[in-house]
């Protein structure tokens, strides 16, 4: 946990790209709001793995994100009984449970798809919020942490030679 | 390439293999062990298979030496299959559905033996029906082995018995309560004093009012005690009217309880039922029997999977971080399991027969079709042909319909022990029988029919003598005949009836044999229970009488305590003013009128 941390610290204080760490986040949210074992999560890991997504900020938004959705499941799994119940949307969902693949991603789990489209509607804000604050991060927060009394004294610390060490090796 | 990341493609391809390397090495492992285990959990014997094999091109399994023993007979095996070789539809099993487009059993064999007992934990089923024979009659009661009387005696609670009991407990009640009633009574000398006393006060001079007075009152009081006493007579005298009438009316029972006994010893020991024995059933209730209890087995073990009507589905609840899947309408609607077609190389003893099911599910109501059964065998070892039809119809849980028709053709039967008792040992050595019938289950309710003609029958038997070996002597000139079997009930509890035109053959053997021996058991029986009778008839008649003489007697009392109550001063005062009269008539001649 603590080495995730400082990969993110890392993250956050190098030249990455706002939007690689943005898209982590994103990602590590889709995940893990929505049940882990399902088509669109496996989907989800392989392009982060295969794609220069910041992995740091996808794992620590993946367990952030867990547990906020222990707490919120039940009101997911509601919206997604709502959705699929919904008789507007009736021949939209036969179709496509007429559809192996979509059977195959669990559309017609109320779990999955309430979760899904939660997380899919905050996906877009959730992108872009994070990445201002990554850049807002930069220009004020590192350089103003940077002069206090309270890094210098971090400088010293098992923590700081732990994200030395990060800072020194190969970008995640 | 600025945006892919080489690394994590290599990630993924180690993660892929590690996943197939892991298939290839402990799959087959894994599938064996789930199939022993589940399996046996299921049948509730074991369950073991040789060796499992899974391929991906064409995606399915192939199982060599499946052996599901008997939870019945742990030593045989139920069923067992060379191999087993199944077809699955991969993306079908991603969404967790099995479905087997094609499965082909080989070498299937049922009730073999085995090595090993294929015992586990026993659980008993309930309803588990016990095989009562419901004809309750027996070569026992054919062969000449009549039950003795000290047997039946020993054995059945004879009514006879417990009405001479009764009577002489009433009768011991009722003379102990009629003799505390004579202790209470007046006796004789009582009597004379009130005759006394009464005599007393309507005779001799009353001088004066107040003598009249005096007298009345005694006489009025004299009389009050007379009348209870009278009360008392009577309410004796009505008990022992009431003892007579109670003792009379049991004696009666008693006179007609032997006749009662005699005729239901008769009826459950059969001594009425010779006449109508069911010979066909006797012969082959028992094979029948076993047939029906396969049956049973076998349809039980397709029903646990079917879905049954009185089963309402539960609302379950999902779990926490699972949800609820919704079901929309397709066109190719799916269940969860599903066998499309199977095909069964059955190695019978009739010989050998191929099998075709299609639409095995345990949601036929899903699938919208039922299961369906073919088989059917040509140029058998040990018959002509053999078809089987049936069509299990769960669609609508509520109206299940299960049919299956059936026909054997040229069966070759030898050496078939149709009785292997101590008085009748009778083998058919030889027969050709064809055998066609059917059986049809709609919800709980059992039907069927089965019509056997056979044909160039010997028989055989080492029962020389008495009876059976004069049933023997007749079957030998018996080679042709036919048999019916129905069944109706419950399936878990069949009534099931057999009828033959063997029965009237073997009928006029039994009834001449045993209509003697039955007539000497009926006469020690009547014997018997005539005795019982006249041991308390006796003392019956005695206390009757005594009775009789009592009630007599105590008309005679309470006609003699009426006769003193009608005792008045009346005639004391008229023989008063007579005795005033004559003197007042004397004196007034006295005094010249």
């Amino acid at each position: 946990m603590l080495g995730m941390l400082a990969k993110l610290l890392k993250a956050l204080n190098s030249e990455a790209s706002p939007a690689q760490v943005s898209f982590g986040f994103v990602a590590g949210m889709i995940v893990g709001l929505t049940p882990a074992w399902s088509l669109h999560n496996a989907l989800l890991v392989l392009l982060v793995f295969a794609f220069r997504v910041n992995l740091s900020a996808f794992f620590l938004s993946g367990l952030v994100f867990s547990g906020i959705a222990y707490l919120v499941d039940p009101l997911m799994d509601r919206l997604g009984e709502a959705m699929l119940s919904a008789s507007g949307l009736n021949a939209l969902w036969t179709t496509m449970y007429n559809s192996d693949i979509w059977r195959l991603a669990h559309f017609n789990n109320t779990l999955t798809l309430g979760s899904l489209a939660s997380a899919l509607v905050l996906a877009v804000p959730f992108f872009f919020l994070s990445k201002f604050l990554v850049v807002k991060y930069r220009a004020h927060v590192l350089a103003w942490v940077r002069k206090t009394k309270i890094m210098r004294l971090l400088k010293a610390s098992r923590f700081y030679r732990l994200y030395a060490a990060f800072s020194s090796g190969g970008q995640a | 390439m600025k945006w892919v990341r080489p690394g994590g493609i290599v990630g993924i391809a180690a993660v892929a293999a590690v996943l197939g390397l892991f298939w290839w090495l402990l799959a087959d492992w894994l599938v064996k062990t789930s199939i022993e285990q589940v399996g046996t959990r299921v049948v509730g014997a074991r369950v073991e298979v040789g060796d499992v094999d899974l391929t991906f091109s064409p995606f399915g399994f192939r199982l060599d030496q499946l052996y599901v023993a008997d939870p019945e007979r742990p030593m045989e095996n139920l069923v067992q299959c060379a191999s087993v070789i199944g077809q699955l539809q991969f993306w079908k099993l991603l969404m967790g559905q099995v479905i087997v487009e094609d499965l082909a059993a080989s070498g299937v064999k049922f009730s073999t033996p085995r090595t090993t007992s294929g015992e586990i934990e026993k659980i008993a089923k309930p309803g588990e029906t016990t095989g009562e024979d419901k004809g309750g009659f027996d070569f026992a009661g054919l062969q000449g082995k009549l039950p003795s009387v000290d047997d039946i005696l020993a054995r059945e609670p004879l009514t006879t018995t417990q009405k001479a009991t009764d009577l002489k407990e009433l009768s011991q009640a009722r003379r102990v309560a009629i003799e505390q009633g004579v202790d209470a009574l007046p006796d004789e000398s009582r009597i004379d004093e009130y005759e006394a006393r009464i005599k007393d006060l309507t005779s001799g001079k009353i001088d004066s009012l107040e003598s009249l007075k005096k007298r009345t009152d005694e006489l009025t009081e004299l009389k009050n005690a007379i009348r209870k006493d009278k009360h008392a007579v009577e309410q004796l005298r009505d008990a022992v009217r009431e003892a007579k009438a109670t003792l009379s009316e049991a004696f009666s029972e008693l006179k007609e309880a032997p006749g009662r006994d005699l005729a239901r010893i008769k009826e459950r020991y059969g001594l009425d039922q010779v006449g109508a024995a069911n010979v066909a059933r006797l012969l082959f209730g028992d094979t029948a029997k076993v047939w029906l209890e396969k049956l049973q087995t076998w349809y039980d073990s397709i029903k646990g999977f079917l879905p049954r009507g009185d089963e309402e589905p539960e609302p379950v609840k999902p779990k926490r971080g699972e949800g609820r899947f919704i079901h929309f309408a397709t066109d190719k609607p799916l269940p969860d399991f599903l066998v499309q077609r199977a095909h069964l190389d059955m190695e019978l003893p009739v010989g050998d027969v191929g099998a075709t099911l299609t639409d095995i599910t345990h949601q036929p109501h899903i699938l919208g079709r039922p299961l369906t059964l073919q088989a059917t065998g040509e140029k058998l070892a040990k018959a002509q042909s053999l078809r089987i039809e049936g069509v299990f119809d769960h669609v609508d849980p509520n109206q299940s319909q299960d049919r299956m028709d059936w026909s054997l053709e040229g069966w070759q039967i030898s050496d078939a022990a149709l009785s292997q008792s101590e008085s009748l040992t009778l083998v058919m050595e030889r027969a050709l029988v064809d055998l066609s019938g059917s059986m049809g289950v709609m919800g709980s309710r059992l039907s069927g029919n089965v019509d056997g003609g056979f044909k160039s029958v010997d028989w055989s038997s080492p029962t020389k003598e008495g009876w059976t070996g004069q049933l023997v002597k007749t079957l030998a000139t018996v080679n042709e005949f036919n048999v019916a079997g129905k069944l109706g009930g419950d399936i878990l509890s069949p009534d099931m009836t057999i009828s033959s035109n063997l029965d009237e053959i073997i009928k006029r053997v039994a009834i001449s044999e045993l209509s003697a021996q039955q007539k000497e058991l009926e006469k020690k029986l009547r014997t018997h229970l005539d005795a019982e009778v006249e041991k308390v008839a006796g003392p019956y008649q005695d206390q009757v009488a005594a009775l009789t003489k009592s009630e007599g007697n105590l008309d005679e009392r309470i006609a003699q305590l009426e006769e003193l109550l009608k005792a008045e001063l009346k005639s004391a005062v008229d023989s008063q003013k007579k005795e005033v009269e004559e003197k007042l008539k004397d004196k007034l001649k006295g005094l010249g009128f």
